[in-house]
């Protein structure tokens, strides 16, 4: 009798707290459903913001099979493979390397960690500009240097010249979101117990292998996340392509949500744009899902 | 089951990243500003002005001042979108029947799409008793850039135009002219026609024109993709006998006009300063105001800022003249563009009182004493739409200071035989899906990736297909009475003879 009180008591508790936590839960639910539901509609309909009442006009599936034989679409896929690829390539292996040498103690950490999180902080719009003027071909301090160094006059069109100006987004990136990377490596360098590392030594480990055997496993599940992190933010690269090139010359550095948001917003074409939206969705999502059920998959082994 | 429901938990939080991502940071660029009269104590109505730039903010409140604001019992309050975003975010108000905007400025260019959205002008001003000195309006400016369907639905702004600006101190150079006379066998001199402009690029770029001891670069233009490359070859386009389509809507951007034109672009691609794909308005701008090319072809202000001594380094040596013309077919043509201009409506969807306060703001700013003084002294170089600015003696003053007397009075009748000749911006639906297709196509040629023809056919390819998705019925009734304000405006589109 005790036994099934306790039990029910237990129940109306639970009962209790779901009942506490369920608006909040709601408004979460309709925070993120809705908008995702109403633009999936959207993307079933010609919506044009420039054509009277195209936002009733049903379509069906046309703008998604539009989609996928839009050559400048699969252009902006590959334009955001090559500069996001090499960028989350060095941010991981630069923010690895910086993650190692400040989770050590030394005079004036907090100092370099401050000043390395700097551009981080800085917002894309500023950090464009500062980019503009670093990168312009005649005054730009980048190829004055360069020139000081080689003692001729170099002169790289960095932003101009479709084979380079990709390359400079990319330089761009790097330089903005390695201290991302870093913060987060970081947090899982400082999460493994010294003690580890003590009873490696104890043990006649060398340094590589400390890192190889100890760290590198430990820190995988975090550097999975911040692969993910920067993953998403690359697919929705944007800033830097709308603030300095606009996405040439030629369309060379036109990404996926610059070439979205230009149908969606710059073009009218809300129907188009928010199918586009909703492939990148399912894609991102699809990575999601893989990196998930691998993390969950190592966690449980 | 836990597993399963921190996969879904995940994939909704990702979802929510992903679809709020772009619109979050399309917004960074937008901001707000307000002026109010602080007399007395009445609550003021809020005027909301889309200003695009601050620049335009500035303008609007610097003639509509506190005494003025105070008895009308209204604030003014400034959005900045910037050009893209004022765009598609006034649109997609519009598109619900509603607007956060009291006046909006906005590119002529748009008015296609923005027709049905705007109160007509007359009946309003009307009501509103406002004096808006309708006759004093250049005709182009107010027959065309903002008229639409025999309906007046905005007042000008800004009357933007492309200028040839050149320092004289090169063009007058002794030695530059000896040099230029014994290569090519003629007087160097600002060039008239776009082969003309070519030539006297090369000649100048790697020459130390100025003697200051470095190498030069021959002119200065601005190809950023994004619509800039686009206005610098309507230019050429536009002096070759070009025209947007035929009646039919079939383009003829790809036509020998369009070819000529993309080519006479590619001579002078190694005549600019490196970074030229690349470069917007204020790299075209330092490059001829810093002395390092000859001659720019860009809008008026630049002139403007070329005489301001905390600016410029080459005060008071410049000069300004109209575009390039063209020999088509044995004739001379000069046809000028109008890229651009702003104009300032107000929303059908702001309340009837509103409506009439706006109308009231919108007549304080644009009065002809106005328009004149932000022509000729306004840092935020709002270029001249007035009949009565262009008449004005003031100009023969303006630079007589920085010790060019005669730059004011030229520079005024440049600007003025620029609207006379000048062929004015596409106006139809999708405007700037236009724009943008060709953009990418000329920016292509210009770095080599593909052949003028090619590149133009490409372009006329997919202006096709954006007519055919806006309607080719539609568009072609749009287009046509465009086309006929512009033939009714004695310009037509010239074909080249065999």
């Amino acid at each position: 009798m005790k036994l099934k009180k306790k039990k029910s008591k237990r129940t109306s508790a639970k009962k209790k707290s779901y009942l506490l936590i369920s608006p909040m839960g709601i408004v979460s639910i309709l925070l993120t459903c809705l908008p995702i539901i109403y633009s999936f509609y959207v993307s079933m309909t010609e919506y044009n913001l420039t054509i009277p009442n195209s936002f009733q006009s049903i379509i069906g599936l046309k703008n998604y099979v539009e989609a996928l034989q839009d050559k400048d679409f699969l252009n902006a896929v590959l334009t955001t493979l090559k500069i996001g690829a090499p960028a989350l390539f060095f941010e991981i292996i630069l923010g690895f390397g910086f993650a190692l040498i400040l989770n050590r103690k030394f005079k004036g950490r907090g100092l370099v960690l401050a000043l390395m999180v700097t551009p981080f902080m800085i917002a894309p719009g500023a950090a464009a500009l500062a980019w503009r003027l670093l990168f312009d071909s005649r005054y730009g301090p980048i190829n004055h240097i360069l020139s000081q160094i080689a003692g001729k006059n170099i002169v790289i069109d960095w932003l101009g010249a479709p084979n380079i100006a990709f390359k400079s987004l990319t330089i761009i990136d790097i330089w903005q979101t390695t201290p991302f990377v870093m913060l987060i490596i970081l947090a899982g360098l400082s999460s493994i117990s010294s003690d580890v590392y003590e009873a490696a030594k104890v043990d006649g480990a060398s340094r590589f292998q400390i890192f190889r055997d100890i760290t590198l496993p430990l820190v995988r599940p975090i550097l999975g996340v911040a692969v993910l992190f920067r993953t998403i933010d690359i697919i929705k690269m944007f800033d830097m392509c709308h603030a300095l090139t606009k996405g040439g010359p030629a369309g060379t550095t036109t990404t996926l949500s610059y070439y979205i948001y230009k149908q969606g917003l710059a073009y009218s074409r809300v129907g188009y744009g928010a199918a586009l939206s909703f492939i990148t969705l399912l894609v991102v999502s699809a990575l999601v899902a893989i990196y998930i059920s691998r993390t969950m998959k190592g966690g449980s082994a | 089951m836990r597993k399963r429901i921190s996969l879904v938990l995940s994939l909704v939080m990702v979802m929510s990243l992903t679809a709020c991502g772009g619109t979050n940071t399309a917004e960074n660029g937008s901001a707000t500003s307000s002026a109010a009269g602080n007399g007395g104590s009445k609550e003021k109505i809020p005027i909301t002005i889309e200003a695009v730039a601050a620049g335009y903010g500035e303008v609007i409140s610097q003639y509509c001042d506190q005494d003025f604001l105070d008895d009308l019992g209204v604030e003014l309050v400034f959005t900045y979108s910037g050009t893209v975003d004022s765009y598609s975010k006034q649109m997609m108000e519009f598109s619900q029947g509603v607007s956060t905007y009291d006046i909006v400025l906005f590119e002529p260019a748009w008015l296609g799409d923005y027709a049905d959205h705007l109160e007509p002008i007359g009946p309003l001003a009307e009501k509103a008793g406002a004096d808006l000195a309708l006759d004093d309006i250049m005709e182009k400016y107010k027959s065309i850039y903002t008229t639409w369907k025999g309906e007046q639905l905005a007042i000008p702004f800004d009357g933007d135009q492309f200028n040839l600006f050149y320092n004289t101190q090169a063009f007058s150079d002794e030695e530059n002219k000896a040099d230029f006379q014994s290569e090519y066998g003629r007087e160097l001199a600002p060039p008239k026609t776009w082969d003309e402009y070519a030539e006297v690029a090369q000649f100048f770029n790697g020459r130390d024109w100025d003697h200051d001891g470095t190498p030069e670069y021959g002119t200065s233009e601005a190809w950023l993709s994004g619509g800039f490359a686009y206005w610098w070859y309507m230019a050429r386009f536009v002096a070759y006998g070009g025209m947007y389509f035929d009646e039919d809507m079939n383009p003829l951007i790809n036509s020998e006009n369009g070819v000529a034109a993309l080519e006479n672009m590619l001579k002078i691609v190694d005549a600019t300063p490196p970074g030229t794909t690349g470069a917007g308005y204020t790299e075209c701008e330092a490059a001829f105001v810093n002395g390092d090319a000859p001659m720019c072809i860009c809008w008026n202000s630049v002139g403007k800022t070329a005489m301001n001594p905390d600016a410029s380094q080459i005060v008071p040596n410049v000069g300004i003249a109209l575009v390039p013309g063209a020999e088509v077919n044995g004739e001379f043509v000069q046809r000028p563009t109008l890229p651009t201009g702003w104009v300032a409506g107000i929303p059908k969807y702001t309340s009837d009182e509103k409506k009439e306060l706006a109308m009231k703001v919108i007549e304080k700013f644009s009065q002809p004493d106005t328009a004149l003084d932000a022509a000729l002294y306004h840092p935020a170089c709002v270029d001249a739409w007035r009949t009565s600015t262009f008449e004005s003696d003031k100009w023969d003053t303006l630079f007589e200071e920085q010790g060019a007397p005669e730059l004011g009075g030229q520079m005024i009748k440049v600007m003025q035989e620029t609207i006379e000749k000048g062929l004015v911006d596409l106006q139809i639906s999708g405007t700037d899906e236009y724009i943008q297709a060709l953009d990418k196509e000329i920016s292509a040629a210009l770095t080599g990736q593909k052949e003028a023809k090619q590149a133009l056919d490409d372009a006329a390819k997919e202006w096709n297909n954006i007519t055919e998705r806006y309607g080719l019925e539609e568009q072609k009734e749009a287009w046509n009475m465009e086309y006929d304000s512009i033939k009714k405006d004695g310009i037509d589109y010239i074909p080249f003879e065999k």
